[in-house]
């Protein structure tokens, strides 16, 4: 079976890669050694909520503040209007593959799961956000004896916004009290309608809306959600929880769906036991049962620190897991605070050119090689909160340079 | 002067293992005790320590009484509280390449000083501990064993406030007043406010702080701070205490404590007793020598690495040349014409006990009161099973229970139970009162889930709980141990401990303090 390009990680980054070159006719194999971060991620698109030279004011218009980041920052590298390009390309798909979400406008603030704010520029239809709840009377759904929604720090968080709010519980539809098992257990319910009516005795009067946590079905949320709004007759809303994110697992869902139902080839918990650049540009790939695999171009989407694409060792020097890349670190990683040890972890990565490409250090610029998400130095997802947004920028420029190069060889 | 009675009005500051010690110690001779304490209980020098509740072993040649001392307190000690120790036994190897004759001289250390040692056949040593070097050539057995500081002191304090003695925590004293040569109130700044607590007697058991304390009433007490440093390996790797067997040095000794491993400590003497930052390069000499012990330390899973400031007295006739004496000190400054004040510096958290019975009988000496201590006979805690403290149990009982889903902290598997008991019979209500008390965010994942399962407990009891700030406060100070040694899995943690607090529960960075300029 012939394969175009390899994606190394099953990262947000690489899902948007393969989806993107998938759509473009290529054939695709992705690796991955686990699960990706979007397990962790709250719900919304994250574009960019901060800047390392003003953590403290929250940025309104992400886009129009592209061009004051450093120039080595990803969105530099891909410049605005690639940025804007990739955005308009995910708004498309996302609304085919799973729902709408409009990533556009300016940043509107997403309430976490403390009830404080983050600023999100993408949200979805269900996310709960200070603008659709400010001036309403909120009602908070605790799970009784569910561990990962902290529901009474939401409260004290929200009355210190000045949201005038109440707690009421609700009982779980299974008996493990876990994320992705109550989430499936929602999707599983015969009786939505008799879930909702059974706990709407229990709203306190007068709510106006309702913020449940972010487990209200793993497939079928949406219309979890709407039956609730339903029943309940308010406005309900999701509000992250701990991790795992059942948000973030179906944006991981709808995208493996999209690439299974084209054939793309997934090899879950593999990692490329060897790698090598072969004659003429070609990449050999061998995974861990020793079957090999010759490709054109490969995509590294490893998930930089979090997720294992990059280590770091008890020397404080970074490595590169998947091929050895440059990192240009010139000295060891030494934190004296907590925000310079973090930055230090974040923006650690591999060195690319402009078209994401990485630098080996024999032979120079990899012309095949392209370098996504968290792998990338210079950027920090959890101070800027951008993670989404990098990812979905990055993704689709590498998948763009790469369909590039494969249109030189394939016509020379 | 007025008549002083065994009524005497005694007020302890400091409430680490000193001064908890002390206060207990007063109050079973009858004294009206009242203890000040700047934050939490232990919060000082007392749980920035190493964990050992030492055999003396490591003293049997370089100071044969102070060993002696360790080993009576040792036994004392884990028979009072048997729920704060763990008997885990300790073990000096001697190590190719350490000296030879260092060995006998320590077999005949231990024996003068009544530590009960046996020689073992080095390759049962090595079977037993399959972690430790290869390359054992001489090993002794001796009674080490460790103890859970927050527990001892708790035990302590709670003892001390059934008997009628009062405690502040988070109150700090600031002033002294002294009339007609003795000390009359003490002055004490907390949450409401300034008060006076009037005071016959004084006792300044402020570890690295006492000379900051006696400069209250224009005393000095001459103290060397010396600041260690300490690395967590996030298991267990052995099941004894390692020593190596030879003259005490820096970094040389791993101690198992609860799931984890301890390994320290550096040495380094500093002027602030405030003083805890760790600096990488303390870090890379820790590694370093924890691979003497460990063949590939490096490669472990480090949790974290934190500091204490270790109190040491400077006697007038000591020489800079040699070792500072590891004994405790008593001053009378009655000496000095300020009658009622004492202070109580240097020895240990293992000898806290005797350094208390030891202060005792100077305050009543100087009262003319004829009063012994009896804090080594009588119980602790009524309610004392007498078993040891046995970290694995609550692990076992989830499982027995199938409880799996259940605690709020799984690293140290907490119940919520446990914190809400704290929370609404004991007025705990800060994140890091709770975790002194309960080990939660001590595993693995450094507080990453825990923190806001906790938090939102103490919410749904205290409506006006700053939430946002001390979940910053929390996640700061744990991250604060973990970024020295984010290798590894442990700088994967760190990240995700970074999404959950700033992408996921909203928490921002603002409250972060600069380390000093010494920092390298
Ligand atoms: C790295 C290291 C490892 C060690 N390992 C061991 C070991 O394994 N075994 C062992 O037995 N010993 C060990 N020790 C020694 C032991 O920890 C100390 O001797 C002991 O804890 C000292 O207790 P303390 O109560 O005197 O001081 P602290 O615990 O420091 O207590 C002093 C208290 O006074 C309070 N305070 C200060 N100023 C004021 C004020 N103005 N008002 C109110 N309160 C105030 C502080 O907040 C503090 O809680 C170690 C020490 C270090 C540094």
């Amino acid at each position: 079976m012939k394969t175009d390009a390899i994606i190394i990680g099953s990262e947000f980054d690489g899902l948007i890669a393969a989806t993107r070159l998938d759509e473009c006719g290529y054939s695709i194999r992705m690796f991955s050694n686990g699960v990706g971060s979007l397990h962790y991620a709250p719900e919304g698109i994250h574009v960019l909520g901060y800047t390392s030279s003003c953590s403290e004011q929250i940025v309104t218009a992400p886009l129009a503040e592209i061009p004051h980041l450093d120039k080595s920052h990803p969105y530099q590298k891909i410049g605005v209007q690639q940025v804007k390009n990739a955005f308009n390309w995910y708004e498309n798909i996302i609304g085919e593959i799973h729902q709408r979400v409009a990533i556009n406008g300016s940043n509107k603030l997403a309430v976490s799961a403390a009830g404080l704010c983050i600023p999100v520029y993408g949200t979805f239809n269900h996310q709960a956000t200070m603008e659709k709840i400010s001036g309403k009377t909120v009602a908070i759904a605790r799970l009784r004896d569910y561990r990962n929604f902290p529901a009474d720090l939401i409260a004290v968080g929200l009355g210190n916004s000045g949201i005038n709010n109440s707690i009421f519980d609700i009982g779980a539809p299974s008996k493990i009290l876990e994320n992705t098992v109550i989430a499936k257990a929602f999707d599983a319910l015969d009786e939505l309608d008799g879930y909702f009516s059974a706990i709407k005795e229990s709203v306190p009067t007068q709510t106006e809306v309702i913020l449940f946590p972010a487990i209200m079905g793993m497939s079928r949320n949406r219309e979890v959600l709407a039956t609730a709004e339903r029943v309940l007759e308010v406005p309900c809303l999701e509000v992250p929880t701990l991790p795992p994110s059942v948000p973030g697992m179906r944006l991981e869902h709808a995208f493996t769906h999209r690439l299974q139902n084209s054939r793309t080839a997934f090899h879950i918990g593999a990692w490329p036991s060897q790698r090598w650049l072969a004659e003429g540009n070609r990449i050999v790939i061998c995974d861990d049962m020793g079957r090999r695999f010759e490709v054109s171009v490969v995509i590294v989407s490893s998930g930089g620190v979090l997720m294992g694409g990059l280590d770091v060792d008890s020397y404080g020097w970074v490595h590169e897991t998947a091929f050895g890349f440059h990192t240009f670190q010139s000295e060891p990683l030494r934190a004296a605070t907590v925000e310079q040890s973090l930055n230090a972890l974040h923006t650690a990565g591999v060195e690319t050119d402009n078209a994401l490409r990485p630098q080996r250090k024999e032979s120079g610029t990899c012309r095949n090689v392209f370098v996504t998400g968290r792998t990338l130095a210079h950027w920090n997802p959890a101070m800027e909160s951008s993670a989404e947004g990098v990812s979905i920028a990055t993704g689709w420029a590498a998948a763009e340079n790469a369909r590039g190069y494969l249109e030189t060889i394939n016509n020379g | 002067m007025p008549p002083i009675n065994s009524n005497a009005r005694v007020v302890v500051i400091g409430g680490g293992a000193t001064g908890c010690g002390v206060a207990r110690d007063l109050i079973l001779r009858r004294f009206d005790v009242t203890l000040v304490e700047f934050g939490d209980l232990g919060c000082g020098t007392s749980s920035r320590f190493h964990g050992m509740l030492q055999s003396g072993a490591r003293y049997a040649v370089s100071d044969t009484e102070y060993a002696a001392q360790c080993m009576r307190e040792r036994l004392i000690v884990a028979d009072l509280a048997p729920e704060a120790v763990e008997q885990t036994g300790g073990l000096f190897i001697s190590l190719a390449g350490d000296p030879p004759d260092f060995a006998d001289k320590f077999v005949t250390g231990c024996q003068n000083a009544h530590i009960p040692v046996e020689e073992l056949d080095p390759d049962q040593v090595m079977a037993e501990e399959p972690a430790i070097s290869r390359n054992v050539l001489r090993a002794f057995s001796v009674p080490d064993a460790t103890v859970q500081s927050w527990r001892l002191v708790n035990l302590l304090a709670d003892d001390v406030r059934r008997k009628g003695g009062t405690i502040f925590t988070r109150h700090q004293v600031k002033g002294i007043e002294v009339a007609n040569g003795r000390v009359r109130h003490v002055r004490v700044v907390g949450s409401s406010g300034e008060q006076l607590l009037e005071a016959d007697v004084v006792i300044n058991a402020a570890g690295p702080w006492s000379a900051r304390v006696a400069d209250m009433v224009g005393e000095s007490v001459d103290l060397q701070l010396g600041k260690g440093s300490i690395i967590v390996f996030s298991h267990r790797m052995v099941q004894r205490v390692i020593n190596r067997c030879r003259l005490p040095t820096n970094h040389d000794i791993m101690v198992p404590t609860g799931t984890v491993s301890l390994f320290g400590t550096t040495s380094k003497v500093v002027d602030d007793p405030d003083t805890t930052h760790v600096c990488p390069q303390e870090i890379q000499e820790l590694l370093d020598s924890a691979e003497a012990i460990i063949p590939n330390a490096r490669r472990y899973r480090v949790l974290r690495a934190w500091a204490g400031v270790r109190p040491l007295y400077r006697p007038q006739s000591w020489s800079p040349d040699t070792p500072l004496s590891r004994r405790h000190t008593i001053i009378d400054h009655s000496k000095n014409g300020l009658a009622g004040f004492f202070t109580v510096c240097g020895g240990s958290l293992t000898t806290h006990r005797f350094m208390a019975e030891d202060l005792g009988n100077h305050v009543c000496r100087s009262l003319n009161l004829i009063a012994p201590s009896t804090t080594a006979t009588t119980p602790l805690n009524k309610g004392t099973k007498n078993s040891s403290w046995q970290p694995i149990n609550n692990f076992l009982k989830i499982e027995k229970e199938r409880r799996f889903l259940a605690p709020v902290c799984e690293c140290e598997a907490v119940e919520q139970s446990a914190v809400i008991d704290l929370i609404e019979n004991h007025g705990i209500c800060h994140l890091h009162d709770l975790r002194r008390r309960l080990r939660i965010g001590f595993g693995p994942c450094q507080g990453t889930f825990c923190g806001s399962r906790v938090a939102a407990l103490i919410a749904s009891r205290h409506p006006d709980y700053p939430a946002s700030d001390d979940l910053e406060g929390f996640w700061v100070e744990r991250l604060k141990g973990v970024i020295h040694t984010a290798w590894g899995s442990q700088a994967r943690q760190a990240l995700l401990s970074d999404m959950v607090y700033r992408e996921t529960l909203g928490v921002r960075l603002n409250r972060e303090i600069m380390p000093p300029d010494d920092y390298q």
